[in-house]
């Protein structure tokens, strides 16, 4: 089973879009895969339909007491289930601290996912946590969208600092710009200069496209609705070369 | 997933207008789904209690691994192929493999079914417009020889994870609303019974049940039909080369007629005997070859273990020189089984076995009963198992003990053709008994044609390969020879155990019979 966080430690980024997409190209590849929505915000809940509800909230997601299992739901795709948000989600990091291994509650969790899933994304909340840190711990990549602008780049960097810290550099950091807005001089100096500079970032980028501002009106995957859109060939392509990259 | 058979004659559009107003659901799609359901020759995922389907999806196919209706539930597995491979070891590592290549081993995977589906599906959703319950109503036909075969429709409730509940009442409603049953039979059985194929109906072993009062000539006639039908089944995936089982099966075949012409005797013509067994001789010399250089292929992976690990690759040029054998043995088998001779030896012999017996016999054991017969023959093959094994001391020679494994054989073909006729449960106590003592033997004689064919290897490959390989070669058969010296260590404790007295009171009961009880009433 191959775990795959969409994180970033900037919100606004389009993480929720692009987890919710890639999720969706890997079940098109009949790989039976969960998106589990850990953002309290819960958009990738609401992008597929479904309640916000964890039963017994955000501990029965970690430690002793955990029954993921209960909470999953099937999304209207098939091969695509959701573990969906819920407000206590914001509590994750009291919960994971007072685990007897607080950085590892996340990768005790996933351990039981490994007979139904081929494919785990989370969909993670901004910020630097504990809970990140137990991402970052776990996860067989790190997939990270970045807006080309100055602010973003040093996200990205402070991200490579903690990776580095906290699993050295055994973990896959797979940037991609996200947002990019060809109309912006910036945008663009910086999506052709920096690939020399980092030669992990993925080649594919995701345009600002009002296509995929509709998923949060149409609620569903954008290649569901528009498959044959820019956009929607895009966030395939992406997720072939996730796939090339994590070898899987 | 609970599936409801609709009647043939049932009105199915007015079932489906009835299912859309009360469940208030939703069409989704038409679409005509293919389903080819996989299993091997002779059965062997179904005898594990397994189901493989095979369904084009999203430019692939998408592989499902499934408990058979009838046994305790186990694991779904799926997996996304570009084609299904013949052999279940060239699927890439998954679950799927796992659970299927322990039953499959060595067999190919045939498609035995093939469905085609018209197929409707609606759903129910919730407040949020969210999917919670999937209805299908599919109209399946198998795909036979002579065009599609339509099969009883279907309504299939799909449960969609974490809403059971919709789930419940839609088959609820389809049961108590609509007055559907749930499906008997699984798709890929009713689909079989539409073809005329009974699922699980190859089988290579003798699974006769004898009359133990029919006269011996008659039950043995029997014995050979149910063998030349297993010869005739498995002609063609030989000749094929589907799998090397086929072959396997056939040469079985071959041997047990060659035993049951020699072990079972004044039951036919002194004349008739002599020629079939001259026959049924030449047919396992020419399928011989074949076999051994089958053996070699399937087990050449095990044999690279047997050698220190840098030495591996050097064993190598085995692999294409053996490949290069095996295609000119199969070349010579299948000329043989294409000829004039082959031909008239089956059909003589089907002509000889559909014949009535006389009425009159002036053969021994014709008349008499089956079951007295087949006393006397296992009980003498038995006691020259006894005799022959005690004989066998550390001294002696290993061509006593290829001896002995010849008899063993003998006698495990006489007592399998005979089985019916007696007590299962001691008769199979008997028969694991001699099975044990034959796995010794066999591996003693296997270990040793193996370790001479691979020494005789080295002289054709010592002009073309490097000394490396020769090297590599020389440690494989130590290896062998090792080995088999082990197994004849152990060849003391194993016919012990074969002939504890247990065992010997025990056949003696089953076998031994007061001389002259068994003669027919004049």
């Amino acid at each position: 089973m191959k775990l795959l966080g969409v994180y970033s430690i900037k919100g606004g980024v389009g993480k929720t879009t692009t987890a919710v997409n890639l999720a969706y190209s890997s079940a098109r590849q009949l790989q039976r895969t969960l998106l589990w929505d850990l953002d309290p915000q819960g958009a990738s809940t609401y992008y597929f339909r479904v309640k916000p509800k964890v039963k017994g909230g955000v501990s029965r997601l970690f430690g002793r007491r955990r029954r993921l299992e209960r909470s999953i739901k099937a999304t209207d795709f098939d091969f695509l289930d959701l573990l969906p948000a819920d407000a206590s989600n914001r509590y994750a990091d009291l919960i994971l601290d007072a685990l007897k291994r607080p950085r590892r509650g996340l990768r005790k969790s996933v351990r039981e996912l490994r007979k139904d899933y081929d494919v785990v994304v989370l969909d993670c909340p901004p910020s630097i946590s504990l809970l990140s840190e137990n991402v970052i711990g776990a996860a067989s990549a790190l997939i990270v969208p970045v807006i080309p602008s100055t602010l973003s780049l040093r996200t990205l960097e402070l991200l490579d600092q903690l990776c580095r810290e906290r699993v050295g550099d055994g973990l896959a950091i797979l940037p991609f710009f996200s947002m990019v807005d060809r109309r912006r001089k910036l945008h663009r100096e910086i999506v052709e200069s920096l690939p020399a500079e980092r030669p992990e970032l993925l080649a594919t980028d995701i345009p600002y496209a009002s296509n995929v501002e509709q998923m949060g009106v149409r609620r569903a995957p954008l290649a569901s609705y528009a498959p044959s859109s820019p956009e929607a060939e895009r966030y395939a392509g992406l997720w072939r070369e996730i796939r090339q990259r994590v070898e899987f | 997933m609970p599936e409801f058979e609709v009647p043939q004659d049932a009105d199915l559009a007015e079932l489906e207008r009835r299912l859309v107003d009360r469940l208030d659901l939703e069409e989704g799609s038409d679409s005509q789904p293919e389903r080819s359901w996989y299993d091997t020759f002779d059965w062997r995922l179904h005898h594990a209690g397994l189901r493989l389907v095979a369904e084009p999806r999203e430019g692939r196919l998408l592989l499902t691994c499934l408990p058979r209706p009838g046994v305790p539930p186990c694991g779904v597995f799926h997996l996304s192929v570009s084609d299904v491979p013949r052999f279940a070891w060239d699927l890439p590592a998954s679950d799927l493999r796992r659970a299927i290549e322990g039953a499959v081993e060595m067999r190919a995977l045939l498609p035995r079914a093939m469905v085609q589906c018209a197929r409707k599906t609606f759903v129910q959703r919730n407040r949020d417009q969210k999917t919670i319950v999937r209805l299908v109503i599919d109209r399946p036909a198998v795909v036979g020889p002579h065009g599609p075969q339509a099969l009883s429709p279907r309504i299939i409730v799909v449960p969609l994870r974490g809403y059971a509940k919709a789930a419940k009442r839609a088959a609820r409603f389809v049961t108590r609303k609509l007055g559907l049953g749930k499906v008997q039979a699984d798709e890929l059985s009713r689909a079989s019974q539409a073809l005329g194929v009974r699922i699980g109906g190859y089988v290579s072993k003798i699974d006769l049940t004898l009359d133990p009062a029919a006269r011996a000539d008659q039950a043995t006639k029997q014995i050979c039909r149910r063998l030349v039908e297993t010869m005739e089944a498995n002609v063609d995936g030989m000749c094929l080369q589907v799998d090397s089982e086929f072959l396997h099966d056939f040469r079985v075949a071959v041997r047990r007629t060659r035993s049951a012409l020699s072990r079972i005797r004044g039951v036919f013509p002194a004349p008739t005997v002599r020629r079939f067994a001259r026959e049924f001789r030449w047919l396992g010399q020419v399928t011989g070859p074949a076999r051994d250089y089958d053996v070699y292929l399937l087990q050449l992976d095990d044999l690279r273990q047997l050698v220190p690990e840098a030495m591996r690759p050097h064993l190598d040029p085995l692999r294409p020189w053996l490949e290069k054998k095996h295609v000119a043995a199969y070349h010579d088998l299948v000329a043989a089984t294409r000829s004039p001779r082959f031909d008239k030896l089956l059909a003589d012999w089907r002509t000889f076995l559909g014949a009535p017996v006389p009425k009159r016999s002036s053969l021994p054991n014709a008349q008499r009963p089956v079951l007295a017969v087949a006393r006397t023959e296992i009980w003498r093959a038995y006691r020259r198992v006894l005799r022959d094994g005690k004989a066998i001391g550390p001294s002696s020679p290993n061509s006593d003990l290829h001896e002995l494994r010849k008899t063993c054989k003998k006698l495990r073909y006489v007592l399998e053709f005979f089985r019916s006729l007696f007590p299962a449960g001691p008769m199979g106590e008997l028969i694991a008994a001699l099975k044990s003592l034959q796995t010794n033997l066999g591996a003693i004689q296997d270990l040793e044609v193996q370790a001479d064919s691979i020494a005789a290897m080295s002289e054709p490959l010592h002009r073309q390969e490097s000394a490396a390989t020769l090297m590599a070669i020389g440690v494989l058969v130590d290896q062998l020879h090792r080995r088999q010296a082990a197994e004849v260590a152990a060849f003391g404790a194993a016919f012990a155990s074969f002939a504890a007295k247990g065992n010997q009171k025990l056949a003696r009961k089953l076998f031994q019979s007061a001389k002259g009880a068994d003669r027919r009433p004049a």
